[in-house]
């Protein structure tokens, strides 16, 4: 019996990984559209390209799970996703030790018009967290030469180094490119939690917006 | 118990969530204020299974959206109706947007959000115009472009628009080329652009600021813009003047493309001694350079069978057919010197400090092993 409940769950897995597969392939490529053929070989077809404005979030959540400070180690806790690291002041809850979150935020323009792109966040570091808390963004190119300043040129975007995060809408990027090559930017965090930060779940939100140049 | 595991691990990563999108079109509209103003758009969305829609911006009032929310994908009628008047002239910006609504995942979630701006423009009382000049670089055998754009955003007709264009070195005032373009009418809210060509040959390579004085009835208006014109060239900006003997040595050449185009399959050839050559033939790996770069290249040069002294270097640089040559000097120095710094006082030091650490830990180890076991009871 456990032999077939085994071989049962290993064919669910299979065709689990399967849908998934397809799921990822269907939502990256857009294959929901129409299709078409000539049948008559001489035929002309006629196509309109229009202008669409396209921003994805290819990575859009960071969680390191229940975070507590050992104040046995230092008074605060540091998490940042670039680089990846906790300071071991930052403990599970139960002695264990802090996943590092690698990767921060990723948005990619996969529109065919630039975009001027903002960012904002629904709260600052004190809402967030408490007060002594720190929390920052950095906003760097994933791909080079993805940005571009208001004059044309290639640049660096607007944060590079971490800065406090802000509840008002703050321009990271004039001209994000739609060029495949060059068209993506990452959004790292830096969270810095003090011991004495009121318990509790907490959630913040960071909303990019692109606007066609 | 293994197995398990791995199953779990398994499902968690099939669970991750996709990427999601917010897409919009279109991308952007243009309107020339009339009074009253009255028009319908249908804008399309997509991308997140739920999309909440918007206006913003100060002529947002006169703007009407038939819906608010979208699942997964949809069609919004945008309407516009303009007042009579609008007292402020010029740019205004009215902006539709999507953003992704729905459960936030983790900590710090996000959501994308996408605008189409919808431009309105207010002309000016009176003669009012908007105008830009635009160029490029080129190369010193091609054609360089030039286009003088002018939209009339006031409210009169203009009845004669005309431009006149003048090329001058960057570093001297006095003027190289004049050209001018043929006069035009232009009527309230609307566009013309002036194209005129030079040939790069009739300035010579250099940099240079085009000016253009744009005339429009009794009124004049003026844009700049600056261009270079390349030819096939690669310059060296900088290069080793000393070398260790008895050693392979690395060292670096800074190289910089004046050509407007691509060079490929560049390389570099270094040669020490002059007449009497020591090194000869010390040559870089291939490189290309895009249009007007500088940069960096690694070479390696043996000076193995080089005396200490002072010789004479050339170095040439071969591409496209070419060749650019740079002579001067070069001093081979003892490699000892550099020794000097491994066995510098901070060095020594912390040397000290490991080595007499591995000996206290070894005197530990050699104690702990002489003392007698202590015995230990089991229960029964």
């Amino acid at each position: 019996m456990k032999r077939e409940t085994e071989q049962v769950v290993a064919v669910l897995l299979i065709i689990g990984i399967i849908i998934a597969g397809t799921t990822l392939l269907l939502i990256r490529y857009r294959l929901a559209g129409i299709t078409g053929f000539a049948v008559n070989p001489n035929a002309t077809v006629t196509l309109t390209v229009q202008d669409t404005a396209s921003l994805t979030f290819l990575d859009s959540s960071i969680s390191w799970g229940t975070v507590a400070v050992n104040v046995s180690k230092t008074n605060t806790c540091i998490l940042t996703t670039t680089p990846g690291y906790t300071t071991d002041s930052c403990t599970d809850g139960a002695g264990g030790s802090v996943t590092p979150e690698t990767s921060g935020l990723a948005i990619e323009n996969d529109g065919n018009t630039n975009l001027t792109v903002t960012l904002i966040s629904n709260v600052t570091g004190s809402q967030f967290i408490g007060s002594n808390a720190v929390f920052e963004w950095n906003v760097t190119n994933i791909e080079v030469g993805s940005c571009l300043n208001a004059t044309g040129d290639a640049v660096a975007p607007n944060t590079t180094t971490f800065e406090s995060v802000t509840t008002t809408e703050k321009v990271i990027c004039y001209r994000l490119r739609y060029i495949d090559a060059s068209d993506s930017l990452n959004i790292s965090i830096n969270l810095t939690i003090p011991y004495d930060a009121p318990t509790g779940a907490k959630a913040a939100k960071l909303t990019a917006t692109g606007t066609t140049v | 118990m293994r197995e398990r595991h791995f199953l779990t691990a398994v499902l968690m990563l099939m669970l991750l969530p996709a990427a999601y999108a917010v897409s919009i079109t279109p991308s952007k509209i243009d309107i020339q204020f009339e009074p009253g103003y009255s028009k319908e758009f249908i804008f399309r969305t997509w991308g997140a299974e739920h999309i909440a829609i918007y206006k913003k911006g100060d002529l947002a009032e006169y703007v009407t959206l038939n819906q608010t929310s979208v699942e997964g994908k949809g069609d919004i009628l945008v309407s516009i109706a303009l007042p009579e008047k609008l007292d402020a002239p010029g740019k205004h910006t009215i902006l539709i947007g999507a953003v992704e609504t729905g459960a936030d995942q983790g900590i710090i979630s996000a959501a994308a959000a996408i605008q189409t701006p919808i431009y309105v423009m207010v002309p000016y009382e009176g003669y009012y115009i908007e105008a830009s000049l635009s160029t490029a670089d080129a190369s010193d055998n091609e054609s360089i472009p030039f286009e003088i754009h002018v939209r009339n955003i006031g409210t009169e007709d203009i009845k004669r628009l005309a431009a006149s264009l003048a090329i001058s070195a960057l570093q001297e005032s006095s003027e190289s080329v004049r050209r001018e373009t043929q006069a035009a009418e232009l009527p309230a809210g609307e566009s013309i652009d002036f194209h005129v060509e030079l040939p790069a040959g009739a300035l010579g390579p250099g940099s240079y600021r085009a000016v253009a004085d744009i005339g429009y009835d009794a009124y004049s208006l003026t844009r700049k813009q600056e261009f270079r014109v390349g030819e096939l060239s690669v310059e060296l900006l900088d290069y080793p003047k000393m070398l260790y003997n008895g050693t392979i040595n690395k060292v670096e050449l800074v190289v910089a493309s004046r050509w407007n185009g691509p060079i490929e399959h560049a390389y570099a050839e270094i040669d020490i001694g002059g007449s009497a050559p020591l090194i000869q033939n010390a040559r870089t790996p291939p490189f290309s350079l895009k249009p007007w770069e500088t940069k960096s290249i690694e070479a390696f040069i043996d000076t193995s069978s080089v005396p200490v002294g002072t010789y004479a270097m050339a170095i040439t640089l071969y591409y496209a057919g070419k060749e650019t040559l740079v002579r001067d000097t070069i001093s081979i120095i003892e490699k000892q010197e550099k020794a000097g710094i491994l066995l510098s006082p901070l060095n020594l030091a912390l040397i000290a400090a490991v080595i007499l650490l591995i000996i206290i830990d070894a005197v530990w180890m050699v104690a702990r092993r002489g003392q007698p076991k202590k015995k230990t009871r089991r229960r029964r």
